[in-house]
């Protein structure tokens, strides 16, 4: 049941990660003045990229081929693991320290194929992804840490939602929240740190990294990230937006409550995207300092309430 | 209800954060609106649940419309026009750099806390709270006040440091008497119009408002 359960949440975040997508873009393309393609057109591009015929650069070998799947694989496990809404239900291997290795294996495998496709843009790309996620991760794992220590009750998402519960500890969620956007924009490849409408070699960053893919192989990369971007989404609406999220009132409810939260969340994804310039490379690390101190700040707060 | 006071005030504290790290000025004035938004939201706060509760209508409100009209809206849009008047409008020379800055300003909050909780007559944990984002602002303000050398961070960072200080003795005293309040308003409308003067000045004599040039009234 529980394992159901788990899969289902799979299942729906596979369904909806391109429709946040599409909606962003959508905004984005509205606030230009331009009418934008429909927010359904991720959909499409899923679809005529599974029909397309995949190119393979000559002198790769296995891990080319199979990274994609890597890639997909390690986001399903971390939609997997995500805390949607799930009640008192335990799920598989809850533990946040499997989420950030199962996205850590995935973006490894990545970096790898980008090396294997011996394309120039690709292996700068990967360079560049692993210097932001060479920072990202740590404030990663200590916000996701901090909140489970502030439950006390043992490294699973579950405990993390359990501690977040009821308004007690709100000034931090509030904290750990701005933090996990902030990480959620440099995981993610959003505005401030990379930009995923570009197709200029010199700055982008995971657009780069799949420059060779085409075929199901890019349709497989592409999915894989939106599902991430869902996931990180996820966490933040039910970790670090601490209310509405219990299956008290009826999964139903719960659900709904999410959405809301999901709606919320993207628009301000949207907000950000729209009102900031990509930074420089090397200011990167001033944005993740940034959100190493809230996470810090949050985790402080935390302990005084206790 | 301590709740949304407990956010707000974690809310300043955020948007100094964001203060200290800004370097663009009219960017740091914006944020300085949404602050003082926020100090008008706790006030607003408090007055309706003084109203709420004593059925009299609450000074208080009217204290936060007030703080509207002054700090979000007079003081900022002078700031901006200082600002304005000189050609740069982000700031390249600190003393401490961003990252660093950050640090330090992390620093002086975790020893604000430290020392809080120390506090023989400071026992409810939400005034600790309550102690320790105000003080942090103001203390956050002076380093950011301190780390600017032009001078619309200055006015900024001596700002802050006086909504930190409002934001602190309001949070404890739940409301000093009127007077006193409007006369801490005026005091600030009055030193804004001297400082944007005096800044006026500077730019008009040294054609920029970096606060180095001014070497031989240094002491």
């Amino acid at each position: 049941m529980d394992i159901l359960l788990q899969l289902l949440q799979v299942a729906l975040f596979m369904a909806a990660a391109p429709l946040i997508t599409g909606v962003i873009r959508k905004g984005k393309a509205l606030v230009q003045h331009r009418r934008g393609a429909s927010i359904l057109q991720p959909y499409y591009d899923l679809i005529k990229l599974m029909h397309k015929e995949k190119t393979v650069p000559v002198h790769t070998g296995w891990i080319y081929r199979t990274a994609p799947l890597i890639y997909l694989g390690s986001a399903l496990v971390a939609a997997a693991l995500a805390p949607g809404v799930r009640g008192n239900h335990q799920f598989l291997f809850d533990d946040v320290l499997v989420f950030i290795y199962a996205l850590a294996i995935g973006r490894f495998f990545l970096g790898l194929a980008t090396i294997d496709a011996t394309s120039t843009f690709t292996g700068m790309g990967s360079s560049r992804d692993f210097f932001i996620g060479m920072m990202a991760e740590p404030v990663l794992v200590f916000v996701l840490m901090a909140s489970c220590l502030l439950s006390g009750k043992g490294t699973s998402f579950q405990a993390a939602m359990n501690g977040t519960e009821g308004i007690a500890v709100l000034p931090s969620a509030l904290l750990f929240l701005s933090a996990w956007v902030m990480i959620t924009l440099a995981e993610t490849a959003r505005i401030p740190v990379d930009d995923p409408s570009t197709h200029l070699e010199l700055t982008m960053v995971h657009e780069a990294m799949t420059l060779e893919y085409s075929g199901r192989h890019m349709a497989a990369v592409s999915m894989a990230a939106w599902v991430k971007q869902m996931t990180f989404l996820s966490v933040a609406a039910s970790l670090f937006m601490p209310f509405g999220s219990s299956a008290a009132n009826g999964m139903p409810a719960a659900v709904l409550v999410m959405a809301g939260k999901f709606v919320v969340l993207t628009l301000l994804v949207f907000i950000i995207e729209i009102n900031t310039v990509k930074l420089r490379i090397f200011s990167i690390p001033n944005l993740i300092t940034f959100a190493f101190l809230l996470t810090l700040l949050g985790y402080l707060a935390g302990m005084i309430r206790i | 209800m301590s709740d949304i006071f407990a956010l707000l005030s974690m809310g300043m504290l955020l948007t100094t954060f964001i203060l200290v790290a800004n370097k663009r000025t009219m960017s740091y004035i914006r944020t300085f609106r949404i602050q003082a938004l926020l100090l008008a939201a706790v006030l607003m706060a408090e007055g309706v649940t003084l109203t709420a509760e004593n059925h009299v209508f609450s000074g208080v409100m009217l204290l936060a419309v007030l703080t509207v009209i002054v700090k979000a809206w007079y003081i900022p849009r002078n700031l901006s026009k200082i600002s304005r008047r000189a050609e740069q409008h982000v700031e390249k020379e600190f003393f401490v750099n961003v990252p660093m800055a950050l640090l330090i300003s992390t620093g002086i909050l975790v020893l604000v806390g430290l020392v809080l909780s120390r506090v023989e007559g400071l026992k409810d944990s939400a005034d600790i709270l309550y102690m320790t984002c105000s003080l942090g602002v103001m203390l956050m303000g002076m380093f950011f006040m301190v780390n600017r050398k032009r001078a619309v961070g200055q006015m900024t960072g001596f700002l802050v440091m006086e909504n930190g200080l409002f934001l602190a003795a309001f949070l404890m005293t739940h409301g000093m008497p009127m007077m006193v309040e409007i006369g801490l308003l005026l005091d600030l409308v009055t030193s804004v119009v001297v400082m944007g003067s005096l800044a006026y000045r500077i730019h008009d004599t040294f054609e920029s408002l970096n606060m180095d040039r001014l070497r031989r009234l240094r002491g």
